[in-house]
């Protein structure tokens, strides 16, 4: 246990946690309505420790709002969310139907089945140091009356560590892991590119030696030669510090080269998910497919000839004999789809791989 | 492929608390008709300054410092706002990167695609009037000086058989009008019988019976034609039943009876309206029997027989006499321009003064040598005397800074030496382009064809009488932005027509501002990142609509992004901009396939694409402060294959191929060989492959 976690006293909260068994984090039926708005419908996943979930989708379709429910910035409908194994997070909806199943147990005297749901319903919030996140403006996002090391120091000084030297020590090391040098501490963000504040918001977020960083678009407001910068910085500090990334972006060329699995949302529902190259080989999903012909890429002769899907729900699915659900077409990958949907993209990945043989 | 746009030698910097930026470096390139050019670059290469230098939207701390942007025979760096007024959003329009903030907030859709288009007709009304009249007096002018006889007579005849066929324009263009509202009346009201909506129906039938009372038009539908009157009479008394019984099957019927003879009318040939004036004036023995087009063939020949064939030899000899006269003052120009560069050059250090008196009899002399009949505007000659004057204006006030640097040492090497041959090299410049493009034409005029120049005349005369005529009226400019909004992809147009920009989504915005940009019909369209705000299923969407446009209406483009997977699919010739210079230059293969410049790699190498497993050839460090370039190539700093001199010298542009050229001393016979990344390698190969596989 490294000095810092011995301080935050963080890794005492979740001693049962094995990485081998379980995922990192694990969403059950979020939903985030704002009045009438579906911002996520009953939205499902998992991240397993050491992979970058990419999570695309227009804007619009709630892949911003997910992250920022995880992370609690906003108040979650329903659903719940564990991260190393403990809750970290209950919607409001969640917690009636909590407490009403506590005052059953306690009413039907049922001690073992009251103790394990007043153990369930307990929320972990000192648990979420180990979850930051990167914003995707880095001029909004950064204070422009802090100097560079308080901007950095904050979430050390929150969590209660009035070291200074320590501190000090703290930020100089993060400086360096993301590129820039310990003397930028005392300047202010305006003082730097758009590139170089990007890195120091990089810098905020693993200053706590976070285990999961949610990176909202980090990308999309910079230059595109920076953008490679930040892709290698945060490639090169997810093997060094063994993170784990959640990557929100709409930039599909970018998120298939940095994920391992990836989770494809659509008007506040998840609708594909599976492992970046099987997304990329069988897309079983009229909506993924309609988002992977959108890709631009950079050989004009192919361009000429790349013909797009346009991806039309109400002919895309016939919904009115049976609803879809979340269902496991293939081994690890995900399709949104009703029963007949599903035998349809088994019979679909069956033509696509024997097609591939062929050749 | 005619050039649409040249831009020569731009130079713009801009004045800030900190010192002058040095946004645009000298960069020329040209736009032909119906081409696409990207300008591919990050921000700060000075690839949205161009653009707008273009349009004339500089920020007022923007100094233009050189170079010319010809367009249509005039420098678009010098022009006055009024005649930047005519061009802008007329002839080239923008299209910028946030559709929110281009877009009205408070003003409806509608209101804000109509607006234009009829400030702009009633402006062009007045001005094909203006131009229609200045012409036919010169025309006149020469013709006598030409020794022609009847001159006032014929042009009387001209005049008045232009202007009658105008009047009757007039009340054909209203009559159509009304009938192609009532088209899309009734289309609507079919619609809105099918949905059940019964009061939108009425009211669309009240305004299809009011406009077919001024439909009426001999050359579309007669007064008296028994079949539309008896049409309409049906229409009364169908829409009561309708409204009261609910069953439209008599509506449909004869709504669709009175669209099929509607549109049977619109698809009629436009009549020939100058030889319909012209017999009509005079009193000639063709009979309209209802056919367009043989009554067209009838008054044409007669025309011709009558009046215009005779008058055509007129009207070419006034050309020619013109022309002549032209010509051999610009013979005169050529000799007086060479007598001032002879003295130029026999000088080392020209005097601003001397050169000012000098330059004042050929100003005069090159604006008593254009000439003014000619249909398309002499570039060369209507810039030069804005060029010249901008050029020893720059060169005195560059010596008086001098002087009051370095008093009294006149002779002695200074340090701005440099800047003063540059200044003192553009005024010699002035005067040898001017020369150059008058030796040209004198050559090329030995084989003009002065009867086709004359036919060419008199069309271009009738086209200015039927723009006198053409009114934009409220309901034509509805009629026309509807169209517009179909055009651009957006359904439902009639009610979307009436609602706020808010009430559109990002890419539906976007498609609006296309539409008002494309409402006055321009020639080139400059679209600043335009999809940068999008996402990509809508980018893939309006990239689309932006490739049709420019089929459909010939448009020439420069799109500006900074993102080169954008433009493989846009453009034809692609500009790769560092640091205010273009640093190569070539089609979108030569680009794509065989990129020379190591910026070019560079931004190759940084963008993964789907089977990228390599790590990123990020490009180190960020592009160079423009207060103060750096001295030889500016991307040496971050340039992995930079050489020793690319910190000494700037690299000239290395010509590759014909339509290839490259800014980077690698292309130098002397260089060694350098091989591009191979994350880039890699791609090119596999692409070629791909591309031979389908």
């Amino acid at each position: 246990m490294s000095e810092l976690d011995k301080k935050l006293r963080v890794d005492n909260y979740t001693p049962n946690f094995d990485p081998t068994k379980e995922p990192l984090l694990r969403v059950e039926h979020l939903k985030q309505y704002f009045k009438a708005t579906k911002a996520v419908d009953d939205v499902s996943f998992e991240i397993r420790k050491g992979e970058v979930f990419g999570l695309v989708g227009e804007s619009g379709c709630g892949k911003t709002t997910t992250g920022r429910s995880i992370i609690g910035l906003y108040e979650m409908t329903d659903g719940d969310v564990y991260f190393r194994g403990t809750r970290i997070g209950m919607g409001i909806d969640a917690k009636k139907r909590h407490k009403a199943a506590l005052a059953a147990a306690k009413a039907a005297g049922d001690n073992a089945e009251y103790e394990r749901l007043q153990k369930d319903g307990k929320i972990n919030k000192d648990l979420m140091t180990k979850i930051q996140m990167i914003f995707q403006d880095p001029i909004g996002s950064l204070d422009p009356r802090m100097t560079v090391r308080e901007i950095i120091a904050e979430g050390l000084r929150i969590r209660g560590i009035r070291d200074k030297e320590f501190i000090d020590q703290q930020v100089a090391d993060v400086l360096t892991q993301v590129g820039l040098v310990p003397e930028h501490a005392e300047r202010y963000p305006h003082e730097f590119s758009g590139g170089q504040r990007q890195r120091i918001g990089i810098a905020r977020a693993i200053i706590l030696r976070p285990d999961l960083i949610i990176a909202d678009e980090p990308i999309s407001a910079l230059d595109v030669s920076i953008q490679a910068q930040v892709i290698n910085l945060m490639n090169d500090l997810r093997d060094n510090m063994g993170l784990t990334i959640m990557f929100i972006a709409h930039d599909l060329s970018v998120v298939k080269y940095f994920s391992d699995r990836i989770g494809v949302m659509y008007y506040g529902k998840m609708v594909e998910l599976a492992d970046a190259d099987e997304l990329f080989n069988h897309p079983l999903h009229p909506y993924t497919k309609s988002l992977l012909s959108a890709i631009p890429l950079p050989d004009p002769h192919y361009e000429k000839k790349r013909k797009r899907i346009t991806y039309v729900p109400a002919l895309a699915h016939d919904y009115s004999q049976e609803g879809p659900s979340f269902r496991e077409v293939w081994p690890n990958h995900f399709v949104y789809c009703n029963t007949k949907e599903f035998e349809d993209y088994q019979r679909e990945i069956e033509k696509l791989d024997a097609e591939r043989i062929g050749k | 492929m005619a050039k649409k746009l040249e831009v020569k030698d731009l130079i713009i910097s801009f004045r800030t608390n900190n010192g002058t930026v040095k946004a645009v470096r000298d960069i020329s390139f040209d736009l032909e008709a119906g081409e696409t050019l990207a300008i591919v670059g990050e921000s700060g290469s000075g690839k949205s300054v161009t653009a707008r230098a273009i349009m004339g939207i500089l920020a007022g701390n923007a100094i233009p410092e050189g170079g010319e942007i010809l367009y249509d025979g005039q420098d678009l760096m010098k022009i006055s706002e009024d005649d930047f007024h005519k061009i802008r959003g007329n002839r080239i329009s923008m299209i910028f990167q946030d559709p929110l903030s281009s877009l009205n907030p408070i003003v409806k859709i509608g209101t804000q695609l109509t607006e234009a288009m009829i400030l702009n007709g009633k402006a062009n009304q007045r001005e094909a009037s203006r131009t229609y009249k200045a012409k036919t007096k010169l025309l006149a002018v020469a013709m006598k000086n030409a020794g022609v006889q009847n001159v006032d007579a014929n042009m009387a005849v001209f005049n008045k058989a232009i202007h009658f066929g105008s009047k009757l324009e007039g009340e054909y263009n209203y009559s159509r009008e009304r009938i192609e509202s009532m088209v899309k009346n009734i289309d609507e009201s079919l619609i809105d019988v099918i949905n059940g909506a019964p009061k939108a129906v009425a009211k669309q039938i009240r305004l299809i019976i009011s406009d077919s009372k001024n439909a009426y038009n001999p050359y579309l539908v007669p007064r008296d034609d028994a079949n539309m009157g008896a049409m309409i009479d049906q229409l009364k008394t169908a829409l009561p039943e309708y409204i009261n019984t609910g069953d439209h099957k008599q509506l449909d019927d004869i709504l669709k009876k009175i669209k099929n003879l509607l549109e049977d009318v619109l698809k009629n040939e436009r009549p020939y309206f100058f030889a319909i004036g012209y017999c009509q004036t005079n009193d000639c023995d063709a009979v309209f029997t209802g056919d367009v087009a043989s009554y067209n063939a009838a008054v044409k020949a007669i025309l011709h027989r009558n009046f215009l064939d005779s008058f055509l030899n007129d009207i070419a000899k006034g050309l020619e006499y013109s022309n002549n006269d032209a010509f051999s003052k610009k013979d005169d120009v050529v000799a007086l321009l060479n007598a001032e560069l002879d003295r130029l050059n026999a000088e080392s250090r020209i005097d601003p003064d001397a050169c000012r008196q000098h330059s004042k009899p050929i100003i005069k002399a090159v604006i008593d040598s254009i000439d003014m009949l000619a249909i398309r505007k002499d570039s060369a000659a209507f810039t030069y005397k804005s060029t010249i004057n901008a050029a020893i204006d720059t060169y005195r006030r560059a010596c008086r800074v001098e002087k009051m640097n370095h008093p009294g040492k006149k002779d002695r090497e200074f340090k701005d030496r440099m800047d003063i041959d540059l200044y003192q090299g553009n005024i010699r410049l002035a005067h040898t382009r001017l020369r150059d493009a008058y030796s040209d034409q004198l050559v090329a005029a030995q084989k003009i064809d002065y009867l086709e120049l004359a036919q060419e005349m008199v069309a271009y005369l009738d086209d200015q009488a039927s723009r006198m005529v053409f009114k934009v009226t409220k309901r034509k400019a509805q009629i026309r932005a509807i169209e517009l909004m179909e055009e651009v992809g957006i359904s439902d147009a009639r009610r979307r027509f009436k609602q706020y920009p808010f009430e559109f989504s990002g890419g539906m915005r976007q498609r609006i501002v296309i539409a008002i940009a494309l409402a006055a019909n321009p020639d080139i369209l400059i679209c600043d990142e335009p999809t940068t705000a999008l996402d990509v299923t809508i980018q893939a969407q309006i990239l689309e609509l932006i490739n049709r446009l420019k089929e459909e209406r010939h448009l020439s483009i420069i799109f500006i992004t900074h993102d080169l997977g954008v433009v493989a699919n846009m453009a034809d010739k692609i500009a790769v901009m560092y640091a205010g210079k273009i640093v190569e230059y070539g089609s979108v293969d030569d680009v794509f396939y065989a990129p020379a410049h190591p910026y070019t790699w560079a931004l190759l190498a940084s963008m993964p694409d789907l089977d990228t497993k390599d790590k990123l050839d990020a490009i180190p460090g960020t592009p160079p402060n423009m207060i103060y370039p750096p001295k030889g190539d500016a991307f040496a700093e971050r340039n992995k294959y930079a050489m020793a001199i690319d910190f000494e010298e700037q690299p000239p542009m290395f010509k590759i191929n014909d339509t290839h050229y490259a800014a980077t001393w690698l292309l130098h016979p002397d260089a060694p060989k350098v091989e591009p990344p191979k994350l880039v390698t890699d791609r090119i190969e596999r692409m070629k492959k791909l591309g031979g596989e389908e």
